[in-house]
């Protein structure tokens, strides 16, 4: 009942940040399967606890209290809920905040001042502009990878059968902007397979994407693996080569000059524990 | 031309206006029954919320009564025994609207031209119809201003204008004159009488002025909470009021006694503290006082005498108590009763003095105590 | 003699100009002026704001960009006509609102609540209604694509689709309200002259309202102008065909925010021109 919550509250705050993305709010349905997912993901964890302390690293400090703010990629939103009450078992004394939104969205705020302890990035790109400005504490570690997945709808209606698909001009493509991690990601997919993509739409972020799949809209998305997780029945995946081109590499690393920064260093690492790494694997997420 | 009488040749029943309807709203109802012939001007006078507007705009077709019989020169305009109803484009009717209502966009030629433009005439021939009817009314140079540069007495005749062009078989107004300011009254009166004289249709007009409908009318229709109270030519009601209200609106004062009903002016009362020799004086109280020029108007209120010791005046000729009347007498006729300074505020000093307060009795004698119809003569 | 002073009696002359002496002496109260300075502060600091931010020195190279003239144009073009159909369907939905007078009051509440309803809808939420009504699985849609082969989303018609849907209700409300406050005696005055009723709505009645309807399309023109989330939701994003200036400035944001302040400035600048010549010219067009 309490992740559910928190998955609304940091839901809520999305909103804030990045109108956009609210999309996946208004469809009932994804909330569902996001919480259910979230849910299903956080079972893992609980077994995993006693692993945890007895392998005593940072993370397991019990004196570490406080309040921390984790500013996470929007494709994060599931994993890190789960994770997040994880860490909170461990450490009962600290609150953590989860905001989610698109990495550049979020690393601009914290370039410009956002109160932000811990960064978990979609990209090395919109790592490297807080790392860049001097705010990351310690270097970032890459905790998880990411790769490219063709997303159609149930019954796949434009009869997509891979990447060269995307070429063709009759069927309704929607690809993620370039500005946005996962156009970049496609784009050098799109490039290994030499293949010119003829997208009708250019999303702004990989939910939106997504929604145009499930509203069956178009024939096919290139989106994240994970996303075609997280949507269960509502579509299909379709993994094809050239998308190991393009993998995508989640970095975290806890911000400078936060007053909380033992808690922030311990919510990094605790990324990296089995525990977090197990609950990554089943939302999708390639070990890094 | 007292209009009561046809003077042509044509079948009676099929010329001019012949109405009869009934409007009921909550706390009121109007049932009017009139007929108009060709050429002459039916005035409805009566005090605010008589129903007045309410007949015109029935007649207009803006308003849908409870039952209604109305033709205009044997055509049927609206039948409740039979369903007719014809809406306002097809009565062949012309209304000038209280404040005009010329429409605020549009030029004078614009709003003339308005009827003949919506029944298809080419702009130019209506722009050409417009100028001359403008001219026609001696105000063609205005033709390009709008409404708001217009005077009143220039406005009222843009929209007469409009309303003539169609060469309506009736045509209905308003209050014609309330907008015009009083200095310029008598001329624009004027014009619109010369107007109306040229009209060959039937013309009903409302108004609350009596000047207005004593000038402009051939008949007068009286109306007071929803109902004629008095009809005629302007001289026959002028002479023998029915109402008070009538009366009051002419200007002269009707008294009830057990004998009749007499008329007289306001000059032609005289006031007196104690019960004068005349036998027809009538006790009455002072309900206010206003000083008019030279002279003071007593508003009075016939006095409830029965069973007052001292005051059993004509105890064969009673006046019911509550009739109000209206006395005009010179401040000399005071003085002499009670000497008091003239000062700038002579009826406040009176008033003071303890004559002619509020609710102080006084005797009314007139100059024509048999109660002769008052044709006013200065006393 | 009375009579001609009082101002309510001397009629059409006086009743025109009601502006003029007589509003002085009754100006703003003292107590209004913080108020109203600190209101008029609050919208417009931030634009200083994001002028301040502006690249002055690159501007010239950023304008050159062939994608803003692109976007621009778009933009401006479905502004137009989504302020265009508002008119032609607005105006008449307007006019039944303000002359329902016969019908149930619960009937009115309830219309006047539907019209209202784009307004206070997140316009991200009002895009995926449209695609629900309109996309080519929609209500309606799924027949437009199985019958006449017309697939709206992705399109620039799907662009004025979503900004009507939001903008419309300012220009109802906007027109319903002069509709209210209009002298119905004009039209009686323009039945008894022999017009029809559609003559009279189009050469009395409207012209009345002209005001009010100017007022109502400016604003309508405004929020269409800067629509972003039914748009994006709705018809996507592709430059050329649905990529308005608001979401090239969004893009932008993610990669390279002197672009979006640019595109912003632009956005702005061109609003602003618009909207206070089309005024002037409108307003100007009624009163002469």
């Amino acid at each position: 009942m309490r992740r559910a919550l928190v998955g609304l509250s940091s839901r809520s705050q999305k909103l804030r940040r990045l109108p956009g993305s609210v999309l996946s709010m208004v469809l009932l349905p994804v909330v569902l399967v996001a919480l259910v997912g979230c849910s299903a993901a956080a079972s893992a964890p609980e077994s995993s606890v006693k692993n945890t302390e007895a392998s005593a690293d940072p993370s397991s400090n019990p004196a570490l209290s406080g309040t921390i703010v984790v500013d996470a990629a929007a494709s994060l939103t599931g994993s890190f809920t789960a994770i997040a009450s994880a860490f909170k078992a461990l450490h009962p004394d600290v609150t953590v905040t989860l905001n989610f939104g698109s990495s550049a969205a979020l690393a601009s705020a914290i370039v410009a001042g956002a109160p932000v302890d811990v960064f978990a990035a979609a990209s090395a790109t919109t790592m490297a502009t807080v790392t860049t400005a001097g705010l990351t504490a310690t270097p970032p570690k890459v905790f998880a990878r990411n790769s490219l997945e063709i997303a159609v709808p149930p019954g796949n209606p434009g009869k997509v059968s891979g990447i060269r698909d995307f070429g063709d001009s009759a069927k309704k493509i929607a690809l993620c902007a370039p500005q946005v991690p996962c156009g970049a990601a496609a784009a050098i997919a799109f490039a290994a397979a030499g293949v010119t993509p003829a997208p009708s739409t250019l999303e702004q972020d990989v939910k939106a994407a997504l929604t145009k799949v499930q509203l069956g809209e178009v024939d096919a998305a290139m989106v994240y693996r994970t996303d075609v997780i997280a949507a269960g029945s509502k579509v299909i995946g379709i993994e094809f080569a050239e998308s190991a081109k393009a993998v995508t590499s989640y970095p975290i690393a806890p911000v400078t000059k936060r007053a909380n920064s033992a808690s922030a260093a311990a919510f990094a690492a605790f990324v990296l524990t089995p525990a977090a790494q197990t609950i990554l694997a089943n939302a999708g997420f390639q070990a890094p | 031309m007292t209009g009561t009488e046809p003077t042509s040749t044509e079948p009676t029943g099929h010329t001019g206006l012949r109405a009869r309807f009934r409007v009921d709203r909550p706390g009121f109802s109007l049932d009017l029954n009139l007929r108009v012939f060709p050429g002459t001007v039916t005035a409805i006078v009566g005090p605010n919320g008589a129903g007045k507007s309410t007949a015109l705009r029935v007649l207009a077709g803006l308003v849908l009564p409870a039952t209604a019989r109305v033709s205009l020169n044997g055509r049927v305009l609206e039948d409740s025994a039979t369903g007719v109803w014809r809406p306002p484009a097809d009565r062949e009717i012309g209304v000038v609207f209280q404040d005009y209502l010329l429409f605020p966009h549009l030029t004078a030629r614009d709003n003339v031209a308005f009827g003949l433009r919506a029944r298809g005439t080419p702009k130019a021939r209506a722009a050409q119809l417009a100028e001359d009817w403008l001219d026609r009314l001696g105000i063609g140079h205005r033709s390009d201003a709008l409404p708001r540069q217009l005077s009143g007495g220039q406005a009222q005749r843009v929209a007469l204008a409009r309303a003539l062009i169609l060469e309506p078989k009736l045509l209905l107004l308003d209050e014609p004159l309330a907008a015009i300011d009083a200095e310029l009254r008598v001329a624009v009166r004027a014009q619109l009488a010369e107007s109306l004289h040229d009209f060959g249709g039937a013309t009903v007009l409302v108004t609350h002025d009596p000047i207005d409908a004593m000038l402009l009318a051939d008949e007068l229709i009286v109306l007071e909470s929803g109902r004629i109270t008095q009809l005629g030519s302007p001289l026959a009601v002028a002479a023998t009021p029915a109402t008070d209200y009538v009366a009051r609106l002419v200007g002269l004062n009707l008294l009830r006694r057990a004998s009749g009903t007499v008329t007289f002016a306001p000059p032609e009362c005289r006031l007196s503290r104690s019960q004068p020799d005349d036998s027809a004086a009538v006790a009455c109280t002072v309900r206010g006082v206003e000083q008019l020029g030279g002279r003071l108007r007593v508003h009075l209120a016939t006095m409830d005498t029965s069973g007052s010791v001292g005051y059993d005046a004509h105890p064969n000729d009673p006046a019911p108590p509550g009739q109000l009347l209206i006395a005009e007498v010179s401040l000399q006729s005071l003085f002499e009763l009670r000497p008091v300074a003239p000062g700038p505020d002579t009826s406040a000093a009176f008033a003071k003095a303890g004559l002619l307060a509020t609710g102080q009795p006084v005797w009314l004698s007139t100059n024509y105590p048999d109660g002769d119809k008052s044709e006013s003569r200065e006393s | 003699m009375r009579v001609s002073k009082h101002p309510s009696r001397v009629g059409t002359r006086v009743r025109f100009a009601v502006s003029g002496p007589e509003d002085h002496g009754v100006g703003l109260p003292g107590v209004l002026w913080l108020p109203a300075i600190l209101a008029l502060a609050f919208l417009a600091l931030p634009l200083v704001a994001l002028i301040t931010r502006v690249p002055w020195a690159t501007l010239p190279t950023l304008l050159a960009a062939p994608e803003i003239g692109t976007a621009l144009g778009l933009s401006l073009l479905s502004a137009s006509l989504a302020t265009l159909l508002s008119l032609i369907f607005g105006i008449p939905l307007a006019w039944f609102l303000a002359r329902s007078g016969r019908w149930p009051p619960a009937v009115r509440r309830l219309l006047r609540a539907v019209v209202t309803v784009p307004l206070v809808l997140p316009p991200v939420v009002g895009g995926v209604a449209l695609l629900l009504l309109l996309g080519r699985r929609g209500l309606i849609g799924q027949y437009l694509n199985a019958w006449f082969g017309l697939q709206l989303p992705f399109s620039t018609a799907a662009v004025v689709i979503a900004e009507t849907f939001v903008a419309m209700p300012f220009l109802v409300l906007a027109v319903e309200g002069a509709l209210r406050g209009a002298d119905r005696r004009f039209e009686q005055a323009a039945a008894t002259l022999g017009a029809s009723r559609w003559y009279i709505f189009r050469r009395i009645t409207l012209p009345l309202i002209a005001p009010g309807v100017t007022a109502g399309a400016v604003l309508c023109f405004a929020r269409a102008l800067g629509e972003f989330g039914a748009t994006i939701t709705f018809a996507g994003n592709f430059p050329g065909t649905t990529q308005t200036m608001p979401l090239a400035a969004y893009l932008a944001l993610e990669t390279n925010p002197d672009a979006a302040y640019v595109i912003s400035l632009v956005l702005l600048a061109v609003a602003i021109t618009v909207l206070f010549s089309l005024r002037e010219r409108w307003i100007r067009g009624v009163s002469a």
